[in-house]
Parts: structure tokens; sequence; C-alpha cells
């Protein structure tokens, strides 16, 4: 079963965007969260984590500004599931704008709250889903039959790899608007998971075949 | 491997300096020395302890007693484990036997204090069980020999009268000693005398460090010393003063539900009294040993705020500050808050490299959960004279009480652990004074405060003392010890702060704030000066331009005060408004998805027509709330395009520009045209300059009317086709208060403040008429970036 983390401290705003998931008729269920701790509870565990695809969090509990600088409770788990996780981190939030130390995770994608901004989440996820992006990001097939070849191949380890694989591809969109980068392919390509995969990940593997 | 069994074995022999060495290495100062005697004292379950230093200018004639009236040393003890220095039966037992209470030495470090004292020490012991006295007397000239230790010898036994010991020819020859009257004299007086059980410690000769520390004091100060500011009196108070109180404070937190539970540290029974006397205070009974009860530090009820509570092992504050400023303002405040960010206060500390001598477990052991009690003095005329009252001194002797006293100390177990807080130890221990500098108005300086942390085992024993009993060392615990305590003193700083500024203590705020009485003085002058009518008038006409004056300055300072509050509502107001948008926006989304579903068209289009009406309401809210985000983190500088936060402000006023046939022109070259820079100080001054050219051109009968936003050089253009600036006021435009609208509600402020901000970011701007109206030029300052 694919996951998508969903929390927002305002029940009618996390109801709004399960709904609105729904609506794609995807195979993303979305698990939903109103308290940051139990929020933690899950992401800190790795038994849950299993088919986790996508995560959208409010930034919320904003503490108390210190000489100009916003900060937020959530923002250590954040910068956790960045480095730790393998999934797209969609920041929904009045505040998206003031946190430019969130810009440099390339992994991040920040939403601004607004009248349109839960139709713009769910585009978003729309998109990362029908383009293969989310199964590049977790271990999706392809992804897993590259490790396997690569592993006879290099005799690393499953997990030398796959962290060698995450930081080049990681890297291979961080100056990019990844969204309409892939909105292009799905526009253009007859077979757009294909496509995902040769122009962000397929670079990695093949510079590891090449070992 | 060969055969082992014949290999020698070695051990240690200690050479007689050692002893010597060993005590004044274990003892900092010779206040530390007597407190670990009266430690000593208590842990023997003595309920009174007198403490005589009897000074002549000979210091052989100098003598020291302590005598407690504890359970006392059995021969088995005095002659055995006694004169094995570092071994300790505290080392084994935590408490003492009678009274259950906890043990404040535990390194057997008393009897080296007590040689550091002086030359000759004489102890006299005896328990309830013993016929005769057990004595023992050392003289520590033999111990700077250049043998081994166990070559010294001392004499040591019973007797049945131990003042003989002091006055027989046979004896005084033994101890090496000479007969000393005076000393005979106590021996034989009220306050020594003959005892059923208890220890009796006299030094002979005392040693120069406390010979000299008295006698300076004394010689210096002899008609004003009082006893109870005698170095010795005062460290003996600091040092029993948590004593007396360590029990009242527990209760009290109980009481008030801010501690669980209390610790004890002697079971209920257990009383303690301590005297010192002196002869160098004269008595008014010139023939009789004066003797004084220690007792605590007098000032602790004459605080004017006290902050009383306890800090959880994490970082929990839970305390509550009693005001007692004001006579008929007495009152409580509650303090519950997370201080575990302490640390954020607290930067660039290194580790000591004393703390090398930790083990590693030592060095990051926490510090606890502990409790405090911290009172503050204010030092205006009307707070002393209330400790005046309290104290029975004139202010220059509350004063130097005052200065005396004030520290911030800590206490163990119920005694205090020098040198923490004591003017001649580290008196400023947490580095209050740094922090008043800093910010003189909320912190509290150390010279206002007089307090104590309590401390006992083994919820604390992260707290490690140093072997030469100065102080802790500087580890994990010690350090956190010191965050928390500094981050609680912010708080109640904060908080003595905002009482003081309601009632215009401290600084003259009222003063500050209330205009001066300009026709009371003019009155006067009127009054006085009767034969000059020149003064009168000029007087008259100059409190008339300084009314004048004020008046605008007050009118100013309103205005500004506005802006202030109202720049913080709208952030709060942007970032509120952000949640209802947003779930309008949502919901909007959730039915129109739907609406396909509904089956009769009829209603379906009637439906998608009101969704329409409601989709266009959410998104004019939203573009409202949009132009705001300029004033939102307005000190962060960003890439933007400057005709984004134009076509922001114009969003504000889209009813007016469509109502008055308004037209926008905009320069293509502003089009793609990023800067990077605080956003704020263009936005505030597009929106001072549009609201000036919305005004004038609703006013205005142009048929053509026009905003125009432009490029020209470097320079950003906002210029407009309605009235041009009068010429006799466009050179001052941009001063305090010049405006030529109509009407009560202009300020004259508008332009000043954009003038300031963009100056103030860096930017200039100036106005010119052009031939069709006013135009505003912003231009980047280029030499300054």
């Amino acid at each position: 079963m694919s996951k998508i983390l969903v929390y927002d401290d305002e029940p009618k705003i996390v109801e709004l965007l399960k709904s609105g998931i729904r609506s794609l008729n995807s195979e993303l269920k979305p698990i939903v969260f109103t308290e940051l701790e139990r929020l933690r509870e899950y992401i800190y565990s790795d038994d849950n984590w299993e088919g986790v695809k996508a995560v959208v969090f409010d930034l919320a509990q904003k503490k108390e500004e210190n000489e100009g600088i916003t900060d937020f409770e959530i923002l250590k788990d954040i910068k956790w599931c960045s480095e730790n996780r393998r999934v797209p981190i969609l920041i929904h939030s009045a505040y998206a704008n003031d946190l430019d130390e969130l810009k440099k995770y390339p992994s991040v994608l920040l939403f601004k709250k607004g009248a349109h901004s839960i139709r713009e989440v769910r585009d978003a996820i729309k998109i990362l889903e029908n383009s293969g992006f989310l199964d590049l990001f977790c271990e999706g097939p392809l992804l897993k039959d590259e490790v396997n070849q690569l592993k006879l191949k290099l005799e690393w380890g499953n997990v030398m790899i796959k962290k060698d694989l995450q930081s080049s591809f990681i890297n291979s969109f961080c100056d990019e608007n990844i969204l309409q980068e892939l909105n292009l392919i799905l526009e253009q390509e007859k077979d757009p998971k294909r496509a995902t995969f040769l122009k962000y990940l397929a670079p990695a593997v093949d510079s590891l075949k090449k070992l | 491997m060969g055969d082992t069994t014949n290999i020698r074995k070695h051990s240690f022999q200690h050479g007689a300096r050692s002893i010597i060495q060993m005590g004044e290495e274990l003892i900092g100062h010779p206040t530390s020395a007597i407190n670990e005697l009266v430690k000593n004292g208590y842990d023997a379950d003595a309920i009174e302890i007198n403490v005589y230093i009897d000074i002549k200018e000979d210091s052989k004639e100098s003598f020291l007693i302590i005598k407690d009236n504890g359970t006392g040393m059995h021969e088995s003890i005095l002659f055995g484990e006694w004169l094995q220095p570092s071994v300790s039966s505290k080392r084994k037992k935590t408490h003492s036997e009678i009274f259950n209470r906890k043990f404040l030495g535990n390194k057997g470090i008393g009897r080296l204090a007590a040689m550091a004292l002086g030359e000759k020490l004489n102890v006299i012991s005896k328990t309830i069980d013993c016929e005769n006295y057990n004595w023992i007397s050392l003289n520590s000239s033999q111990f700077q020999e250049e043998i081994l230790l166990d070559k010294i010898k001392f004499p040591g036994d019973q007797i049945q009268d131990y003042t003989n010991l002091f006055i027989e020819e046979d004896f005084l020859n033994i101890r090496n000693a000479q007969k000393n009257d005076n000393l005979i004299k106590f021996l034989n007086s009220d306050k020594c005398g003959s005892f059923n059980e208890g220890t009796l410690v006299i030094i002979e000769n005392i040693d120069q460090s406390l010979q000299s520390l008295m006698l300076d004091e004394f010689q210096k100060n002899e008609n004003e010393l009082k006893f109870e500011n005698t170095t010795i009196m005062k460290s003996l108070g600091v040092l029993i003063t948590p004593l007396a109180m360590s029990d009242i404070i527990q209760k009290e937190l109980t009481t008030k539900g801010i501690l669980s539970k209390q610790i004890t540290i002697a079971n209920e029974k257990s009383t303690f009294k301590l005297n010192f006397g002196t002869n160098l205070l004269k008595s008014k009974n010139q023939t009789s040993f004066e003797l004084h009860e220690v007792t605590p530090i007098r000032i602790l009820s004459g605080y004017s705020y006290r902050i009383i509570g306890q800090i959880d092992n994490n970082g929990f504050l839970k305390a509550e500050i009693n005001f007692n400023r004001l006579v008929g303002d007495i009152f409580t405040k509650n303090i519950e808050l997370d201080i575990s960010d302490f640390n954020k206060i607290e930067t660039g500390k290194k580790e000591k490299l004393e703390v090398l001598e930790l083990s590693e477990n030592d060095k990051t052991k926490e510090v606890g959960s502990f409790i405090f009690d911290i009172r503050i003095y204010d030092r205006e005329k009307d707070a002393i004279e209330k400790l005046n009252t309290l104290l029975k001194s004139k202010t220059s002797e509350t004063k130097e009480t005052l200065s005396n006293l004030l520290g911030l100390r800590i206490s163990k177990n119920g005694f205090g652990v020098k040198p923490y807080g004591d003017v001649d130890g580290i008196q400023d221990w947490l580095g209050l004074g740094q922090k008043r500098v800093q910010d003189p108005g909320k912190n509290i300086g150390p010279n206002l405060v007089l307090g104590y942390v309590y401390l006992f085992s083994p919820e604390n024993e992260g707290l490690k003392e140093k072997t030469n009993r100065e102080g802790f060392y500087e580890n994990k615990a010690f350090n956190q010890l010191k965050g928390l305590l500094l981050r609680t003193m912010q708080e109640a700083g904060q908080l003595r702060y905002n009482y003081r500024l309601k009632h215009n203590l401290g600084r003259p705020i009222s003063n500050f704030n209330t205009r001066p009485k300009s026709e009371e003085y003019f009155k006067f002058i009127n009054e006085n000066v009767t034969n000059n009518l020149s003064v009168v008038n000029r007087t008259k006409e100059f409190i008339k331009e300084t009314d004048s004056a004020l008046d605008n300055a007050e009118f100013r300072l309103t205005l500004s005060e506005r802006l202030a509050s109202l720049g913080s509502s709208l952030e709060l107001l942007y970032h509120e408004l952000a949640q209802p948008i947003t779930i309008l926006g949502g919901a909007e989304m959730g039915i129109f998805d739907q609406v396909e579903k509904i089956q009769p068209t009829e209603i379906k289009n009637k439906i998608q027509i009101q969704l329409n009406y409601i989709a266009d309401a959410v998104s004019t809210l939203d573009e409202l709330k949009n132009s705001l985000e300029p004033a939102i983190g307005k000190s962060i500088s960003r890439k933007f395009k400057p005709l984004i936060s134009f076509s922001k402000v114009i969003r504000l006023y889209n009813k007016d520009i469509s109502d008055y046939k308004i037209q926008i022109d905009i320069d293509d070259s502003l089009r793609e045209y990023y800067i990077t820079d605080i956003e704020y100080a263009l936005w505030i001054s597009f929106l001072n300059i549009i609201n000036n050219a919305i005004f004038w051109l609703k006013t205005s009968e142009e048929p053509n009317k026009k905003i125009i936003f432009s490029m020209e050089s470097d320079a950003l253009v906002i210029s407009n086709t309605g009235p041009k600036i009068e010429e006799d006021i466009i050179d001052i435009i941009f001063e305090y208060g010049i405006s030529t609208k109509p009407g009560k509600n202009k300020s004259g402020l508008g332009l000043t403040y954009t003038k300031s901000i963009l100056e103030k970011n860096n930017w200039s701007i100036s106005v010119e008429n052009r031939n069709y109206g006013p135009a505003f030029k912003i231009l980047k300052n280029k030499n300054n970036e």
C-alpha cells in the first residue's frame, strides 16, 4: 500500500487535503495527523514508514521569534525527514515564503497557504505520481531492479548503493523547478515514467555501472 | 613465563611534609578551615558549637577554640582512625546516628583544616561512655622535617581534667608549648569548662593568614565595625543561613504545590546553634568572654521582590515571584515555563582545564532538579529606608550591609558552599553584571541579589566539589545550573522591569512623558519679574513656542506609535487570514469537483454560478492578503520584482482605480526587472506615494487620469497626472507635518516616513513636477551598497 502522510493542526484543512488526494483516484492512501506528537511517533518509526511515498506538512506551532528569525517546532523533523527518509516533502504553510533555510533542501517543495493552495498541493501530488517520480524517490520496482543489478556488479551492499543513488538523484534536480519539468514530461512523453527515470535516475545508475 | 613468586613488592611511605602540603592544598582560605571544623561538629550531632578567636599582637599568644557538644570521639577513634588522614568513617555512612543529618564533611579533611589554622593543634574529646578526656596534641613545625611521616611522634593520652594540659609544666613541656593565661581563663569560663561529651579543638599560635585577616579588619574599622559584618561572622552566617532556611523554604514550596516532596537533611529533633566571639570586639562586660549567636542573614525579609521555586530535571521552571516593593501593593505572580532552551543565552562556554581531572562520567552528569530562593533589593531611597527600619540602621549603614551580604549563594545539604556569592569569593559567578551591562533595565545586577540555590544529595551529585572546598568543577552539570539560573533571572528581570515601569520606579519615566507645567512657570515669572516687561513678554513668547513644538512632537509620537502597532497587527492579520482562505479555497475546489455529478441541469447551473461567485470572492480575499505580503518578515532581504510590489499596492486601490477610471501604465523594462533587497521599504514607499496619487487624482478634473510606473536610468519612478505639488512646499515635502491635503485627518507623516525608511535601507527619494504632474524618483545609493 502506498501512503501519503498529511499533517496540519487545523482539522478542516486536513480533511480538505484528504478529499483532494482521494479525488485523484490513485493508490495513495492519506494518513492524517492533527497533532505533532502523533506525527513524530509515526515518522521516526521504521516500521510505520513502509510504503510512505510523500508527506504534506504544515509548519504550524510557531515558536517565539528571535531577532527576526522565524522558528517552528516541526522544522527539525522536516530536516530529519529530508536527510533520512526517501520522500518528497511538501510544505503547505502560511509561512512557506518566510523560510529561506528550507529552500536549500531540493526534496522540500513549498506551497504558501491561500485560496488555491490545496488545489496546488493536490496537483503537485498528481504530477509526482503520474510521472513515476514518487516511485523513483522511494523504492519503486524500477529502482529495486537497478539496485539488484548493481549489487551483483559492485559488491557494495544495498545500503551503499542506495545512498549513492539517492544523492545523485537529488542532485539531478536541485537547480530546477521539478514540478514544471515533470509536467513537461507528462505533456510530451508517451511513457512518462520511463522518461522520468531516464532523466533523473539513469545517469546516476550509469555512472555506477561504469565503475 | 618465569617464576614470579619471588618478585619483591613495594609500598609508598609518606614524607612528614605531606601532612602540611595536604592541609594547605585542601583549604583555600582560613574561613573555609573554620567552616570545615563547624561541619564536623554538625556531623557529630552537636546541637551547639562555640567558635572563639582570641587575637593578640603577638601571634604566639593568639588562640582559636572550636567546641561542640556532639557525640565526641572514643579513644579507639581518636588514636585510631583520626590518625589516618584521608580515612573517614563518613565515606561508608551517609547520615549521622542521632539526628540522621546528612553528612557535610566526607573526606576526613577536618583535622588537616585545623592544622592550617595555627601551629599547635590540640584535640580533646569525650564520648558519654568515657571516664576521662582523650587528648592529642600536634605541632605543625614537627611536620616540616625531611623525614618519613611515621617517624614523627606526638603526645596524646587520657586525662581527668584537660585544663592541666595548659597549666602544668610537664604537660606544657611535652606539648612544647607556653602557658597562656588568657587561654586558661577561657577554658575555665562558662563558655567552655568540663563536658560529658563533645570535642574541643584548641589551636595555639594562630596562623599568620588568620591573624592578619582579623587584625587588619579590626584596626581599619575600630569604631565602626559591627559584629555581624566581620569576615568570620559573615562567613559563619552564610554557612548556616541555608540550614535555617532550607526546611522553611521547602515547606513553603510544598504548600504552594511547586515541590512535590520535601527532602529532609536531618530528623525533626535536630536543632543547631552556632556562636562566635572574639576579644577584638570589646563586650560591655570586659571580664567575660562574649559569644554571639550566628543568625541567618537578617535582611532576608526586607526584599523588594522574591523569586522562589524549582527547576526540574527537564528544565521546567515552576516558581512564584513575590512583589514586596511598595507598601499596600504586595502580591504574587506564578511562573510556569519551559526554560530548557537556556543554552541559547549561554554562548561561548569553554571547558575549563580543571575539568580534565574528572572522570568522563562526572564530566557529563546532569545537574538534576533543584530549588532556589532569590531575593532582589531595589536601591531607591524608599526601598533603602524600608530596610533601615528593619535593620535599625542608617542609610549608609544599610547600604554597607547590603554590599557586604548581597550575592547569589549555593547551599548543599543545608550548608553554604564557598566561594559562590561571597564578596571575597566569586560574588558574581552567574555573570549577572555582564548581562546587566547588555540591557540595564531588564537584567538584574549582582548588587541587587541575595539568594540561595539549594542542592541536595543524591539528586545533585552531578555537581562535584573541588578538593580544596573552593567551589564546584565547571562540568556539564555546573554549566546547566548556571544557564538555568541565568534564564530564571532573565524572567524575573522582565517582570521586575514591567512592575517598575508601571509604578514609575527608578528612572524618572513620568517626568519623561509629562509636559512641564509652563503656565505655572509663566505665572511665577509674571509675579516675580515686576519691573521688566520685556523679560515677561519674551518668556511668554518662548513658552508659546515650546508648547507648540511639544504639541507637534506629541502628535507625531502618537502617529509613530500607531504605525508601529499597525506593523505587527498586519503581520498577525496576514497569517491568520491564510487559514480561513485556504479552507474556503479547498472547500470551493471540493464542491467544484463534485458539481458535475448533480443531475438536474438547472440546479447544477445555479450552483455553478454561485460557486463562481464564491471562487471570485475567495480569490479577491487571497489577493488582498497577498498584497500585505511585503509587510511580513520586513527585515529580510530577498530577490523580488519591484513591479510585483507595485501591483500589490495597486491591488489595494482596485475599487478607486475602477470607479475613477484611473489608468495604470507600466514601463516594459520593469516586467523582468529583479532586485535583491528588503521589499518592505519599497512597498511602504509605493503605498504612501500611490495613496497620495489616488487622493489627488480623485479630486482632479483631469480627464486622462494616470499613474505611471517607469524605469529611468536606474531610478524607479512613480508619477501621475494629478495636480502638481505647490512650488512653495516641493522642497520641504518630505519634512514632518507637511501636507496640502484638506481635512483633519491628514498627518503629514506619510512621505516623511517613506523617506526615512528608504534612507535607512540605502535608497534615496526625490520629487519633481513634470509637465503632466508630480513624479517621485527612488534610487538605490551606489556608493554604500
